[in-house]
Formats: structure tokens, sequence, C-alpha cells
């Protein structure tokens, strides 16, 4: 019989916590239920319960230091059934799971879900399953197109191509590119839902593009000739003078497609205090006064 | 089994306890008029995540996790079995040609 010390890995000296700790980490790896596939593991759990419950006590463990009992004097952990040994787990299986013997099942869960449709199921021949995947690209990667490579669970690597457009959500389906076929069946489909992350900029409605544009006071009043982000590069937009935030402006055929970009004005402040400003409006009367809130309210 | 029984079997699993762990689905027994009657393999189950909560100090957020992949894992050998046991059924020739086309 080994040292109870040896089994758990601990100094004679241990106190109770590292005990503790250590029969926790060696529960962790050798509980049978979590190693169904190794049988060795219930004696070996059972080794490192019996130590534990030895040295956990301190009675027990001061009686063993001084050598009244030995270590096995103490092995009668009592027999205990694992749940890895216990009869009819099937109630805990998930949904698609059955029933041991079902052995028909069983092919139709491996090979042939997702087989069906006008052809049916014939026995031992059966489609492949059609796999899922979920790939994540920029705004504008999905808005310009793009070609993204995805690694596959088989080591088999797959090129997908995005089309310029694609919107958040759409599915690509990559014909063959599933699970293989069962008895000379063809094989399943790929489908690559296609998340498009959000841009802060660039928002889409429908094939259109829509942005929204800072511009100063004097650009606003004066007009100007501006350089504007559009989903195909820098374009020039001419912003008329006159024009107050929200006007809508638009550049012909920047969109997606057949689609446009919309530009609206932000007229900006400028940053600091700036006192010539202030002082002139201070001073200044509109030609022709106004009160931009008349109506607001009132049906 | 009843609830009483079941009890009676740790010292250290409350009823609170093992009420929250069936309100969680972590537990299954049949719910019959006369109460919940717990199987062999609901009592290894509470054994099982009574190991998990004290011996181990899994957090209660991870159970869930490690139940499902436990699930998983059982329901994965259940089917490896019965996939031995089919091919093992099988004349000799079809025996080595699906072991033919795995290696």
């Amino acid at each position: 019989m080994k040292n109870p010390y040896d089994i758990l890995g601990v100094q004679k000296t241990a106190d109770a916590a590292a005990i503790r700790a250590a029969y926790r980490k060696l529960a962790k790896t050798h509980h049978p239920d979590l190693n169904p596939g190794k049988p060795e593991a219930a004696e070996r759990f059972k080794e490192i319960s019996v130590a534990n419950e030895l040295l956990s006590d301190a009675d027990k463990r001061a009686r063993f230091d001084r050598g009244e009992i030995d270590a096995t004097g103490q092995e009668r952990a009592p027999e205990r059934p694992f749940y890895r040994d216990a009869q009819g787990r099937g109630r805990y299986q998930q949904a698609g799971g059955f029933t041991e013997d079902d052995v028909e099942s069983f092919f139709h869960q491996a090979f042939g879900k997702g087989a069906g449709g006008s052809t049916g199921r014939t026995r031992g021949r059966t489609r492949g399953n059609d796999a899922r995947y979920t790939l994540t690209v920029g705004f504008l990667e999905a808005a310009n197109g793009t070609t993204r490579r995805i690694a596959l669970p088989d080591q088999r690597t797959l090129d997908v191509k995005i089309p310029a457009g694609t919107e958040d959500g759409h599915v690509l389906r990559l014909k063959g590119q599933g699970g293989v076929g069962f008895g000379g069946a063809p094989n399943g489909d790929a489908l690559v839902e296609i998340a498009v992350a959000p841009d802060p900029f660039f928002k889409r409605e429908g094939d259109d593009i829509v942005i929204d544009l800072p511009v100063t006071i004097r650009e606003a009043v004066l007009g100007a000739t501006v350089e504007v982000p559009t989903i195909s590069g820098k374009v020039r937009l001419a912003i008329p003078p006159g024009s107050g935030s929200g006007t809508r402006l638009r550049l012909r055929g920047r969109g997606l497609r057949e689609g446009h970009q919309f530009v609206r004005l932000q007229i900006v402040l400028p940053p600091g205090e700036e006192a010539e400003l202030a002082a002139f409006l201070r001073d200044w009367e509109p030609s022709q006064p106004f009160d931009p809130r008349a109506g607001l309210g009132e049906s | 089994m009843l609830i009483a029984s079941v009890l009676r079997e740790f010292t250290d699993v409350t009823e609170t306890d093992l009420i929250c762990w069936i309100n969680r689905g972590w537990v299954r027994p049949d719910d019959e008029p006369a109460g919940w009657r717990f199987q062999d393999i609901d009592l290894a189950r509470i054994r099982l995540i009574r190991d998990l909560s004290r011996d181990m100090e899994v957090a209660d957020d991870t159970i869930p996790l490690i139940l499902s992949l436990l699930d998983q894992v059982y329901g994965l050998r259940d089917s490896m079995d019965a996939l031995r046991r089919a091919v093992a059924a099988q004349p000799d020739h079809v025996r080595r040609a699906i072991l033919g086309s795995i290696a």
C-alpha cells in the first residue's frame, strides 16, 4: 500500500488547505466519470479518495503519523457506482440521441441527416450531411466582395467567395463541400452564413450607403468641395453654399450595385473658444429674421 | 426511489441543493403525481454533481458546461459502441473493407 502523502503528492508537513488543493486537482484529473474510456481510473480514484479521507481527518492523520494505523487499515472506501457505469443514460442524452441498440437510427444520425427531399433516403446510400459554418467579414469586405479561406475540421481548407454587396445573415451554399456521402451518394453541402461586422461610419440601407459627414460652419455657409470616403475610395463632393445640418447630398452610383451613397451634413462648431465668432454673432442681425422652431409641436 | 431516500445517501447534499439541481435540469427524475421518483441513473448523476461541486469545487455556472460535454461524450461512446457491434456483425470481407477505408 502506497503512502497517502505520496498518493496526493504532498509533503508530510502540508496543511489542510494544501491537502484539499492536491485532492481537488487529482480528483479533476482522475474522476472515473470524466474518464469513461479509462477503466484504471476507478482504481486510481479510489486510491486518491482513501488517501484524502485519511489525511483530511485530523485525528486519523495524527494516528497515521504516529504509526498507530497504516494506510491499508483505512482502505474501506465504499464501493460506489459511478455515472459511467450506470444504466439508462438515455434520459440525459441530448436531442437527437438514440437508444444504444438503435443501430438504424445511428446510421441515420451519422450519415443521413439532411438527406431527403425528392430523392428520399435509400437504405445504405445516404447523402452526406450539410456542414454549417459562420464567417464574419468586415463591412467593406462584404460591400466590395472578397475571398476568404476557412479551415475545415478535417484539415481541408475552403475558399469562400463572398460576392460584392453580401448582406448580413446571407447563407452561401457550397455544393458538395459538406459531409461525405455514404454508399456512393453525393456529398452534403457546406452552408456558410456570412456575418457582416457593422461599420462606425458607413451604414447600409438596401443598396444605398448612408454616412454622416461633419462640416465646418464656413463650409456650410460658403460652400466647399471636400473629400468624402466611399466604399470604393475617396471622391470629391461639392457642398452648395447655405447647406444646413441634415442636408442630404447624393453621390450617384457610389452605393452597392445600382445604389447611391447619401451624405448627411452635420455642422460642427470649432473646438475651443472663438471670441471673434461669438462677437460677430452677438452683433449680427439676419437680413431675414426667422424662428427655426416655428410650428414645432403643433399639428 | 423518493427524494427522502435519495437524501439519506448523502451527508452533504441538502434538499434545497437537490431541488435546485432538478430545477436547473441537471437531474431529471420522473415527475409523478406522488412526487419525484429517482432511478439509479439519477442517483449516479447526483453523485457526479456532488463530486464536481464539493470535491472539485467547480463553480455552479461551469457545471452545466461539464454535464453537457459529458452527455455528448457518453452519447458518442454509445454511438461508437453501436457502430462497433454493427461492424462486428458483418461478414469478414465487409469488415476488412471498412477497416481498410478507415486506415
